[in-house]
């Protein structure tokens, strides 16, 4: 590449890893969608402010009542940091790692996809914003659930789709009885989402099956 | 002017640049329009602050109706107007390619500390480390874009472009013209009303415009004086649009008394009923009979200059302030129509088409024959939907003809529209007609191809002479060669001569029969034979073959530049100008972008021409210029170093220069 040929620091810098690629490939999504919010906002009638958020350093916008908004915290859930694969290398690594293993063993998983897409219930925040955010949870679970399981259909031809049943009221059993031995409730909470995606994507299964 | 510029300091909060806000800022903006760009794109429902909406597809006023308060963004709204302003194009394109270019630039500093740009920096804290490397990359953009863009244009993509013009005088066909102004439109109108102002305004241009000879002064005039050529009826339907011979003036008739035949038209810029004194003068009065008497000279005064009028054949009197009573009932009984309170802009405009000057009454010339009138051919009353106007007909005495368009729409916003699109069409079409040479970088507007000879500046490049060499034994036969060019100016050194000889040589050649004739009515001239980097009526094929090239050559002269820092400037720019196709193609899915792109650069590696998929033209010119104009906002933007709001402006004690505030 073109930047190679630059300086004589060249010797150790070597093209990024898978894991790091995602990284970066997920970071300039959410950049992109961060810039598509922020554009709507404008459109709206929202004043750009010259400050940023402390939390993420987005650009903060402001509404015709005064308030303080902040598109990246309020919309994109910044809450599970530590499972988002743009923010967190280490969920970055593990995310592949699931991915190969998924290949490896030639089973339908959808469950590749949803530890990543888990949509926590709300922490308490300005009410301003539910309508948008709820809607927009709502969006991105639904997209990203049936956008998993096509991949994964079109893969093979349709018998899976009963294995792909099957393992997931497995991992529905394992996941209510998880939760009923649970005592933290941040588990708790995962839990029960986690068997939220199971049950919409069983009933996106059902509704693949041709019968 | 230092103690207030303290106190005002003091209560400033500074901020030093970051390259990330900055990207951010513009992304923003870059996503609030794409949506429009292309002729697929849509428009845009824009809500005020105050609850107003807005309803268009023109960047520059969506940009300027979104509230923004940090002054970088404010300032990049401001590089989009003021460009679009210029030259009528590109405001949508300038936002995105800066967004791109602003947020490639930072990824090239994050990637690694040891980016070229933060080489000769050992140490310092990282705030003084970043606005050094800032204002390196922004010197690298400038070296760029004065030494590097021509020169890569002149190389290779000055093969691609394509002629505006017909033949060798510079006549230009009517498709043609059409083409550019539907493509034009196309970007920036909703899809029902394109067809109908691109019919209207390549109407105007022939109609204002018809021979070439004086092309660049015809279209100035009609930059320059555009308010006074058109105007806005709501209330009717759009279709109603249309262009009416002569000149129109927004005023009613103060009296008006019909006449035939041609018809002397005077302008006054002075009320004809002069008073008692004038300002700077004593008026002494002792006596009421005295003011009487005064009164009364005045009164006869005003009769005679009336009557003089009416002897000389006047029949209209427009006047740029309110004429008194006296004279308006002078005016009705000596049959003179008399219309008041033009504009100035307009009493100019009408002194320009007819170059007379304003008639001013003194004791000398009222007895004397009245020289500067104007002849028209009718002066009536006009109605157009519930105005009335003033329709005037000038006679053919100067190579302008004025036509007026009149613009209908339901509401003032889509006529409103409708104008500022027709100006920017006809902003672009001036520059169209602009050439850029490459020696000295600056733009030089030659009248027509033939004289750009004599433009031609002796310092050529030693690559281009070759280039022009290789291409010249192509099309030229040698026995021209040995002829003398017989009608050279002074000031010829060989490298003129030469360039001189291929001109005449490459004119004879082209009036014997032109082989490359492709399909339509477009001809693909060999730009071989002058230095300019960009012909006059250069155009390209729409569709974002300019970007495509440019990037491709960019690309091309990238991997094989020996200087990392223009290198890696070449390649953020490079990448940055694929965007534009890549939004255009988005929504297709036959000719989606990576099918278009694919078949580029497989066209261009085997030195073939681009495939033209599209119908429709665009101007080099004006691509040019955008990409220099986002280059320059860019450097502008890098090399703040600090930005420091101020609640209250300083007082103006002195002269200062306050860097930005609140």
């Amino acid at each position: 590449m073109a930047l190679n040929a630059a300086g004589n620091d060249d010797g150790n810098w070597e093209p990024p890893s898978e894991a790091e690629q995602k990284v970066i490939q997920a970071r300039r999504e959410r950049q992109d969608k961060i810039s598509r919010l922020m554009g709507d906002y404008l459109l709206k009638g929202y004043r750009m402010l010259g400050e940023c958020c402390e939390e993420c350093g987005t650009i903060l916008l402001q509404d015709k009542q005064k308030r303080l908004y902040c598109v990246a915290c309020q919309e994109l859930n910044s809450d599970i940091d530590k499972d988002n694969p743009a923010l967190n290398a280490q969920a970055a690594l593990s995310q592949v790692r699931e991915h190969q293993l998924a290949a490896a063993t030639e089973e339908a998983a959808p469950f590749g996809y949803l530890p990543a897409t888990h949509q926590q219930p709300p922490v308490p925040r300005p009410e301003h914003c539910e309508g948008a955010a709820s809607g927009l949870r709502a969006a991105a679970t639904a997209a990203t659930i049936p956008q998993a399981l096509p991949a994964s259909v079109s893969a093979q031809p349709a018998s899976p789709l009963a294995a792909a049943e099957d393992a997931i009221l497995q991992k529905l059993g394992w996941a209510s009885q998880e939760l009923q031995r649970s005592a933290s409730i941040e588990l708790s909470l995962q839990l029960c989402s986690l068997i939220r995606s199971c049950a919409e994507s069983l009933k996106c299964l059902r509704e693949l099956t041709p019968q | 002017m230092l103690a207030c510029a303290r106190r005002a300091v003091s209560m400033a909060s500074a901020a030093s640049l970051d390259l990330g806000q900055l990207a951010q800022e513009a992304e923003a903006l870059a996503s609030a329009v794409r949506g429009a760009l292309g002729p697929r794109g849509g428009q845009v429902l824009l809500t005020r602050p105050t609850g107003e909406t807005l309803f268009t597809r023109d960047g520059r006023r969506v940009l300027e109706a979104l509230s923004l308060a940090p002054p970088t963004a404010r300032m990049m709204v401001a590089c989009v107007s003021m460009h679009h302003s210029m030259t009528g194009d590109g405001a949508k394109t300038f936002i995105i390619l800066l967004a791109k270019l602003l947020r490639g630039l930072q990824a090239v500093l994050d990637k690694r500390e040891g980016s070229p740009f933060c080489e000769d920096i050992q140490r310092g804290e990282r705030h003084q480390r970043s606005c050094h490397s800032l204002k390196q990359i922004s010197q690298s953009i400038m070296t760029f874009q004065t030494l590097l863009l021509d020169h890569v244009m002149a190389q290779d993509l000055r093969k691609h472009f394509l002629s505006a013009f017909s033949n060798w005088e510079g006549e230009i066909s009517r498709d043609t013209i059409e083409s550019i102004l539907e493509a034009y439109f196309c970007g920036r109108i909703g899809y029902s009303d394109q067809k109908l102002l691109s019919q209207l305004s390549s109407d105007f241009y022939y109609k204002c415009i018809p021979f070439k000879n004086d092309r660049n002064e015809m279209l100035n005039l009609v930059n320059e004086y555009f308010v006074e050529l058109h105007f806005a009826v709501t209330g009717l339907p759009v279709s109603n649009s249309r262009i009416l011979e002569g000149l129109i003036l927004p005023r009613d008739f103060a009296v008006y008394c019909p006449a035939g035949g041609d018809i002397r038209i005077l302008i006054v810029t002075e009320s004809i009923h002069s008073a008692l004194s004038a300002p700077g003068l004593e008026f002494v009065i002792n006596a009421e009979a005295q003011y009487q008497a005064s009164q009364i000279w005045i009164t006869k005064r005003t009769e005679a200059i009336m009557k003089h009028l009416q002897n000389s054949n006047i029949k209209v009197l427009l006047s740029s302030v309110k004429q008194q009573e006296i004279v308006i009932y002078y005016a009705k009984i000596n049959g003179i129509s008399i219309v008041e309170c033009l504009s100035s802009e307009e009493i100019s405009l009408l002194c320009k088409i007819t170059g007379i000057s304003p008639f001013i009454p003194t004791w000398d010339n009222i007895h004397s024959e009245i020289s500067e009138t104007m002849i028209a051919k009718f002066c009536q009353p006009l109605v157009v939907g519930s105005k009335r106007f003033v329709h005037l007909g000038l006679t053919r005495t100067c190579t302008f003809q004025p036509h007026c368009v009149i613009f209908c729409g339901p509401v003032h916003g889509v006529t409103e529209q409708h104008a500022s699109a027709f100006h920017g069409a006809f902003k672009m079409l001036q520059q169209l007609f602009k050439a850029v040479d490459l020696s000295d970088g600056c733009e030089v507007q030659s009248e027509n191809p033939n004289n750009s000879s004599k433009a031609v500046h002796c310092s050529c490049d030693q690559q281009l002479k070759t280039c022009m060499a290789e291409t010249e034994k192509q099309f030229i036969d040698s026995s021209w060669v040995g002829e003398n060019p017989s009608s050279m100016t002074a000031k010829e050194n060989t490298t003129t001569s030469v360039v001189s000889k291929e001109i005449t040589a490459a004119k004879d050649f082209w009036k014997a029969g032109n082989p490359f004739n492709y399909e339509k009515s477009y001809k693909y001239t060999v730009q071989s034979y002058t230095n300019l980097v960009i012909q006059q009526g250069s155009v390209l094929p729409v569709g974002g073959n300019f970007e495509i090239l440019l990037h491709y050559y960019l690309h091309s002269y990238a991997k094989q530049c020996q200087e990392p820092k223009i290198t890696v400037v070449s390649t953020v720019i490079a990448e940055a100008l694929l965007s534009i196709p890549k939004i255009l193609y988005r929504t297709t899915n036959k000719n989606s972008f990576p099918q278009v792109y694919f078949k580029a650069t497989s066209a261009l590696r085997t030195n073939q021409q681009l495939p033209m998929s599209q119908q429709g033209l665009e101007s080099v010119y004006c691509k040019y210029q955008l990409v220099v104009s986002v280059l320059h906002c860019l450097t502008k933007l890098l090399t703040i170093d600090l930005i420091i709001g101020i609640r209250r402006l300083p007082q103006k004690t002195e002269d200062n220069d306050s860097e930005d505030d609140l």
